[in-house]
């Protein structure tokens, strides 16, 4: 019992970081962006060849994990999505480009880095044991489950107290009102979008450490960002941490009590008998 | 006229067991502290083909009462009964029981022409299913002609035929309404509901807009209807029903409210009304 | 059926030079294929390549119908695994005929669609395309994990072909066959007055509802038979393939019908079957490049979003402008 809540508390906390990548961008730019789950897998990549290949210290590969990524989404941003969401009026353009771009990253990868599962050297060894074997925690996955939270409050901290943190709010919630009132909203859309991609990266090169990575593992991770923002609702960062919990918390529970592919399809069932009630998720606004 | 529109004698004398066509008691509709309608009762009797207006100056609460009554809004108390029923909870049930309304907004299918708009209203008369439609059974072709004919005869009836071919949006104003009319004529409705059909209309479109409604009602169809100009919906009317500040000031022949005291003052110093007496 | 669609052709009204157009496409490409193996008809590998397009065909124009209601459908290949795995499973473990078999599978994939879509279709826009996405892994999952009757990842295989004797060309013709159907099918919604509902509902949904028109309802009715014609696909690669697995119809699949819709047009029926044998039979003759398939997917599906000049709503005919009102509950 003990050691599901803490599985489900590490997931979540690694979830939770990961919808928040995809809420950022959705909120900012009503863009569901279906390459996050690529975007997770690049940043997994970095990991493993600067921190795994090169022995560079952790640190500085996850950060280089999260501005390479932050780069890719600025670019994205740039030249593919700004565009089409300067003609298109449905809110399904941009996510289509966004699934071209996932296809893009997706095979790039696959090309580059082949199809083998790669893993990276255990951040820290040992073992913590509670309760006299109740339950077992990995030093390096309660590592894991810190940083993430560690850049959850870190975020969360800079949209409610910095400056262009309080643009990116005012955008989310009013674009129009912001660009009344003096923001730089089209500055603010990169930089939404770079945090959005760079949290992706940086959940990915946490990630790693624990369960390695190949170049396929972008749609699952894609698929499950979606579970947690349509549980969640989209758009609000309550919304995605929540989102994030649960599903972390769904997925310990069910590995533990049922086959493995048997837990993803009770999670989504439960989660379109769950839309059944609310269509816009625990948190979200209407929004068609 | 074609042979598929038998202009049915208005004013029909009820038989014995008629039911009464509308009728809305007490109703009271509260948003948060404002009370838009306040113990409102109406009724438009048994007799079929009459013109029952509901006026008032802005503010009255006469769209409010309007959604209510056509079941697009539910009252905070009070009953809507239609032909002694209560009305269904969706809109397509209500229409499918034979109240039709149009809509005050110019709402419509943009891209559509006109002969598509009331070629489509049709849908409640249509006895053949969709997947006969679709196996294109000889029912569903003869039904389908039928109600292509009837489209062109109704937009020749109320003289849209030269813009029946041009997609919607094109439309002039005063158009768009008489569309709106038409489609709720290929609906066939016992009752239709008429929301603000005078609006935004110059006096030349008004009075072939009047002309309109009084083919319905020659039709047998009974119409209700929600106005802001008096002058027109005098001309019009069987019935009035007088609002102001969501209360039913008065109500009665239209001779009777133009003299009635209380009338004259609520909309004494109203700028944007045309009095008309 | 016939008579309709040659009466619909004579009617009045400068909308129908493009139906004209519509027709003669689907005429020459079935006439096309029709005559074919006269010419090739001794290739075997010819042969299986156009079979796959009908196929793929037959599903995308599932995808298209899911157009006509506004939605952007990303869940039609669970629909066909769910064709195809009911067929396998009625022909090796129930033993009845493919005959039997075939429109049974349509007529499940119909309901299953009728089923989840009077819960799903609510939804709209991006929530209901993420909804479909997770759907078709649902299916996916739930095949695999079918115990003994789906035989989970080894899939279903072995299946007997439906004709006896060694010539591909029964298969050929039958996939032809299914192709002229789903056409006829689709051809029909569109273009009658329950096409021209479709369209309404999809302009306005408070002024159809408002003459009757059960929105509710007959969403539930485009998407069960768009449903049904992803069955009818899956059913026939069943047998084309002689086997079906829980990977045999992805989410990339589903990516792929969509893709071919847009390259081959919203606006005519033929738009599907237009896009998915232009696609499929230039991927065949790009041998070399077959390993970038997916890649050059992704780039097509890019370029296309960036060129379409008003993004989908471009799409003349198909009019997806709904006024936007933001904020609407529905």
């Amino acid at each position: 019992m003990l050691q599901i809540i803490i599985n489900g508390l590490i997931l979540g906390s690694a979830y939770a970081l990961i919808a928040l990548g995809l809420t950022m961008v959705f909120s900012i730019m009503r863009v569901v962006n279906f390459a996050h789950g690529q975007m997770y897998m690049l940043g997994g990549f970095v990991m493993y060849y600067l921190y795994g290949q090169f022995g560079l210290p952790f640190w500085l590969a996850l950060l280089f994990a999260g501005a390479t990524l932050a780069l890719i989404g600025v670019a994205f941003n740039r030249y593919l999505f700004q565009p089409v969401l300067a003609t298109s009026k449905r809110e399904e353009s941009s996510m289509l480009m966004a699934v071209g771009t996932a296809l893009l990253l997706e095979n790039v990868a696959l090309s580059l880095f082949g199809e083998k599962q790669r893993g990276v050297p255990t951040l820290i060894d040992g073992v913590l044991i509670l309760n006299d074997g109740d339950a077992y925690l990995p030093y390096s996955n309660l590592a894991v489950a810190v940083l993430s939270i560690g850049f959850i409050v870190a975020l969360l901290l800079f949209v409610q107290f910095t400056k262009p943190g309080r643009a990116l709010r005012a955008v989310a919630q009013d674009k129009e009102a912001a660009l009344l009132q003096g923001v730089n909203v089209k500055f603010i859309t990169t930089l939404g979008f770079a945090i959005g991609a760079a949290l992706a990266g940086i959940a990915g090169g946490l990630l790693v450490t624990l369960y390695g990575v190949n170049a396929g593992v972008g749609t699952n991770i894609s698929t499950k960002a979606f579970i947690m923002i349509m549980i969640g609702g989209a758009g609000v960062t309550s919304g995605a941490i929540v989102g994030g919990f649960v599903l972390g918390m769904a997925e310990a529970v069910g590995y533990d009590l049922l086959p493995s592919s048997m837990t993803y399809l009770l999670i989504f069932v439960a989660m379109i008998v769950f839309l059944i009630f609310k269509p816009n998720g625990l948190f979200g606004k209407p929004w068609g | 006229m074609s042979a598929s529109m038998n202009p049915v004698s208005p004013s029909v004398s009820p038989g014995p067991d008629a039911r009464i066509i509308l009728e809305a008691s007490g109703l009271s509709k509260r948003f948060g502290g404002l009370l838009a309608n306040d113990d409102v009762s109406l009724s438009l009797g048994t007799q079929t083909g009459k013109v029952t207006s509901v006026i008032g100056p802005n503010g009255a609460g006469k769209s409010t009462l309007f959604k209510i009554l056509a079941g697009a809004m539910p009252p905070s108390s009070g009953l809507v009964r239609f032909e002694g029923k209560r009305l269904g909870r969706s809109q397509n049930q209500v229409a499918r029981a034979g109240l039709v309304r149009t809509f005050q907004e110019t709402t419509i299918f943009p891209d559509l022409t006109p002969r598509d708009h009331v070629f489509i209203a049709h849908h409640l008369r249509a006895k053949v299913g969709p997947l006969p439609t679709i196996f294109a059974t000889w029912g569903a072709e003869v039904e389908e002609t039928q109600f292509r004919d009837s489209a062109d005869a109704i937009l020749r009836d109320l003289g849209l035929s030269d813009y029946a071919g041009e997609p919607a949006r094109t439309l002039p104003h005063g158009m768009l309404r008489v569309l709106g009319i038409a489609m709720a004529l290929a609906a066939r409705p016992k009752l239709l509901l008429l929301d603000e059909p005078f609006a935004g209309m110059n006096s030349e479109e008004k009075s072939w807009a009047s002309g309109v409604v009084r083919n319905i009602r020659g039709r047998g169809i009974t119409v209700m209807l929600v106005e802001h100009d008096m002058r027109t919906v005098m001309a019009l009317s069987d019935r009035v029903a007088v609002l102001s500040f969501g209360r039913k000031l008065a109500e009665g022949r239209p001779e009777d409210i133009q003299k009635n005291p209380e009338v004259i003052e609520a909309y004494l110093g109203r700028e944007d009304d045309e009095l008309g007496f | 059926m016939t008579t309709s669609i040659l009466s619909s052709l004579l009617a009045r009204g400068a909308m129908n030079t493009d139906r004209r157009r519509d027709f003669s496409v689907i005429l020459l490409i079935l006439g096309a294929l029709l005559l074919l193996p006269l010419g090739i008809g001794h290739s075997r590998y010819l042969m299986s390549v156009l079979m796959n397009c009908a196929g793929v065909a037959v599903i995308a124009s599932g995808v298209w119908l899911t157009f006509c209601i506004g939605r952007i459908n990303i869940c039609q290949a669970g629909f066909a695994l769910i064709g195809g795995y009911v067929t396998a499973i009625l022909i090796a473990k129930a033993g009845l005929s493919f005959w039997i078999a075939l429109p049974l599978s349509c007529l499940v994939s119909a309901l299953c669609g009728a089923l989840i879509g009077s819960v799903i279709l609510k939804l709209k826009g991006i929530y209901f395309s993420m909804l479909t996405i997770c759907l078709t892994e649902a299916i996916r999952l739930a095949f695999l994990n079918g115990g003994d009757l789906t035989q989970g990842s080894k899939g279903i295989t072995g299946l007997p072909q439906p004709f006896a004797g060694d010539s591909a060309l029964p298969l050929y013709y039958l996939g032809v066959t299914l192709l002229a159907v789903a056409l006829a099918v689709v051809w029909r919604v569109h273009y009658s007055r329950l096409g021209g509902i479709f369209r309404a509902m999809r302009l306005n949904e408070d002024l159809a509802e408002s003459f009757g028109v059960n929105v509710w309802r007959y969403r539930i009715m485009a998407f069960a038979i768009a449903c049904a014609l992803g069955g009818l696909g899956g059913s026939y690669f069943a047998v084309f393939t002689q086997s079906v697995y829980p990977q045999s119809f992805t989410v990339e699949h589903s990516i792929y019908y969509m893709l071919f819709c847009f390259l081959g047009g919203l606006e005519f029926v033929s738009g599907a079957m237009i896009g998915a044998f232009a696609l499929t039979i230039l991927f065949e003759l790009l041998q070399d490049f077959q390993q970038y398939q997916s890649l050059i997917y992704g780039i097509l599906m890019i370029v296309v979003m960036l060129t379409l000049p008003n993004g989908l709503m471009a799409l003349r005919g198909f009019s997806f402008s709904l006024p936007f009102r933001k904020g609407e509950v529905k």
